[in-house]
């Protein structure tokens, strides 16, 4: 920005200058920044800063506002008619519409889009559509579809939702989640596309079930996050706390597996979380992004004075909950003098590998340790 | 329950628009929800009739749904509803025919736009009468002049958004807004002379007076 042609500014230049406005309307730390030094610096300029100010703020254009009911209204009214294809396509068919705009470039992108948005409706049809939903294996209530609720959150703030057994979801923008009414007595059922968080209520006699798009994932009561959007090839399982079990819907034994009271197919611990590929129908376990501690009555401690690594790693274990993997033989009795507090999982594990000239890898949910050790030097 | 906050971050405009084209009906939902004030404050502009508004509203999105396979996967999503539905009306309402993409001058377009002057800003008369100076060019300017003016200054687009928005180049949407400014500068030096003149305010003022004291 070149602070001097604001010299020779008059109002009405700054009350039409786009740099000024963005300021005035929607100021940010820089532009702040900017013009908070350039008044320091320009004192004589101070009237006009002021005047375009108030004239930029006052200046408004008069705008019409929809009530929220009314919009909520005829967006609904849409809704309905796009789920009842019949009704709404003949007659558009003719209207020209913007951007694809006629080069065969682009008609080639579309092609492609064409084939992979055939592709994500045939992979996603059995857990989107509810009409599908009932048809599957497992069901939620067949004979009263009026008990299941089927809630969307189209705002821009994450929704929180009690279930009738006292867990809760908070579900995420744009994302939609059916449920019954009143869970069954054998067993709770979810089924999510989206994005949600569950914080289940302890039922061991009654686990809970959130099915997306083909994953299944299984608690007896805890709290994890399930991400299956529609246009992505994959499902999210991350847990916070407990344990839970994730299997494909395509599993034989899927059935068995959902009603039993154990925990079966891959099982999940805090800060793990799988990545399933609806693609290749592989499952990827690894560790969250970020790890945080347990929840304990007394916050661990992480400075270490000449102790030797195998209690380091035994406090990490225990506060993390996350098994540490290594060649106790070579590296357990390593001295290690180090001030880890404050840090996050991964930058103390660094920090320690350094020390011990080591390296981790994460492999399965499990922090593996290779080193040399420091036996005899 | 001890912990509210939420983890998850507002979904990203083009992510939602991606989850449209791929015929996701909660992103169908988020969308046209999060559009509808927006677009029915742009649609007011071209007609004062808001059920038709809203009617364009709604049908530009079962159209897109309807064409959802055909569309760009990479738009800016705002400004690329706001020209679907400048046309959609155009074409649905008796505006004439075929919108050239010479250069416009005159108000052959539609749009019409008020401008006010929100008293909670305005914390002395002057400011009043300084703001109603402002105001007065912005209601003169050509139909075209504004929509230009509008899209740069209060929607805060770019010059490919607005020429993607009012399907002109952006050549042309650079002319009109210079045009546009030099009409809104133009007339506000003149009245600013006259204002000179009564008050003596204006800090050139004393500087041209001191040099010719000297």
């Amino acid at each position: 920005m070149d602070q001097y042609k604001y010299r020779s500014y008059k109002t009405g230049d700054f009350v039409w200058d786009p740099f000024f406005r963005q300021w005035v309307l929607t100021p940010t730390s820089e532009t702040d920044f900017f013009w908070n030094q350039w008044m320091q610096e320009n004192p004589d300029r101070a009237d006009r800063i002021h005047e375009a100010r108030s004239v930029v703020l006052s200046l408004q254009v008069k705008e019409s506002t929809l009530p929220a009911h009314e919009i909520e209204e005829v967006v609904k009214s849409t809704i309905s008619r796009i789920q009842q294809p019949s009704s709404s396509a003949p007659e558009y068919k003719q209207l020209p519409l913007p951007v694809y705009k006629r080069s065969w470039f682009q008609v080639a992108a579309s092609v492609s889009v064409v084939l992979l948005a055939g592709w994500l409706t045939r992979h996603s049809l059995h857990s989107e559509r509810p009409s599908a939903l009932l048809k599957s294996p497992f069901t939620i209530t067949q004979n009263q579809p009026s008990s299941v609720t089927d809630t969307a959150n189209t705002s821009s703030q994450p929704i929180l939702i009690h279930l009738s057994d006292g867990s809760t979801v908070t579900l995420a923008p744009a994302s939609r989640i059916h449920y019954a009414k009143n869970f069954s007595t054998l067993k709770r059922e979810v089924y999510l596309s989206g994005e949600a968080f569950f914080d289940v209520a302890k039922d061991p006699a009654r686990p809970f079930l959130v099915y997306s798009k083909g994953l299944v994932t299984k608690v007896l009561g805890t709290s994890f996050t399930v991400k299956a959007y529609k246009s992505s090839r994959e499902v999210i399982v991350e847990v916070k706390t407990g344990r839970v079990s994730v299997f494909a819907q395509s599993d034989p034994k899927a059935r068995e597996k959902a009603t039993n009271h154990e925990l079966e197919g891959v099982i999940l611990s805090p800060h793990q979380k799988i990545v399933y590929n609806t693609d290749e129908v592989r499952m990827r376990k690894t560790l969250v992004e970020k790890p945080v501690l347990l929840k304990t009555a007394v916050q661990p401690s992480f400075r270490f004075e000449d102790k030797p690594l195998s209690e380091v790693f035994a406090s990490l274990e225990k506060a993390y909950g996350i098994p540490i993997v290594y060649d106790k033989d070579l590296m357990m009795d390593c001295p290690l003098t180090a001030s880890l507090d404050g840090m996050s999982l991964y930058n103390q594990l660094t920090i320690i590998c350094k020390a011990v000239e080591a390296r981790y890898e994460l492999v399965e949910g499990k922090i593996i340790i290779h080193g040399k050790g420091c036996k005899t030097n | 329950m001890d912990q509210k906050p939420l983890p998850f971050n507002r979904p990203a405009e083009l992510v939602v628009w991606q989850r449209f084209l791929s015929g996701d009906t909660v992103a169908f939902e988020y969308l046209m929800s999060s559009h509808f004030q927006a677009l029915f404050r742009y649609g007011s502009k071209f007609s004062k009739d808001r059920e038709f508004v809203k009617d364009c509203i709604q049908d530009l999105f079962l159209i897109l749904w309807e064409r959802r396979d055909r569309l760009n996967t990479e738009v800016a999503v705002k400004p690329y509803l706001m020209t679907s539905l400048r046309r959609l009306m155009n074409r649905s309402g008796q505006s004439k025919p075929g919108l050239s993409n010479e250069i416009p001058d005159d108000d052959q377009g539609a749009f019409d736009i008020e401008y006010s002057v929100e008293e909670e800003y305005i914390e002395q008369e002057s400011v009043r009468v300084l703001t109603q100076r402002f105001k007065k060019p912005l209601d003169e300017l050509p139909k075209r002049q504004k929509e230009v003016i509008y899209l740069k200054f209060f929607q805060e687009m770019d010059r490919n958004q607005i020429s993607e928005v009012m399907d002109i180049t952006p050549q042309t949407v650079s002319n009109l807004l210079q045009i546009a400014i030099r009409q809104l500068k133009v007339y506000w030096k003149f009245e600013f002379l006259t204002l000179l003149l009564v008050y003596f305010t204006d800090t050139q003022f004393y500087w041209h007076h001191s040099i010719f004291l000297k």
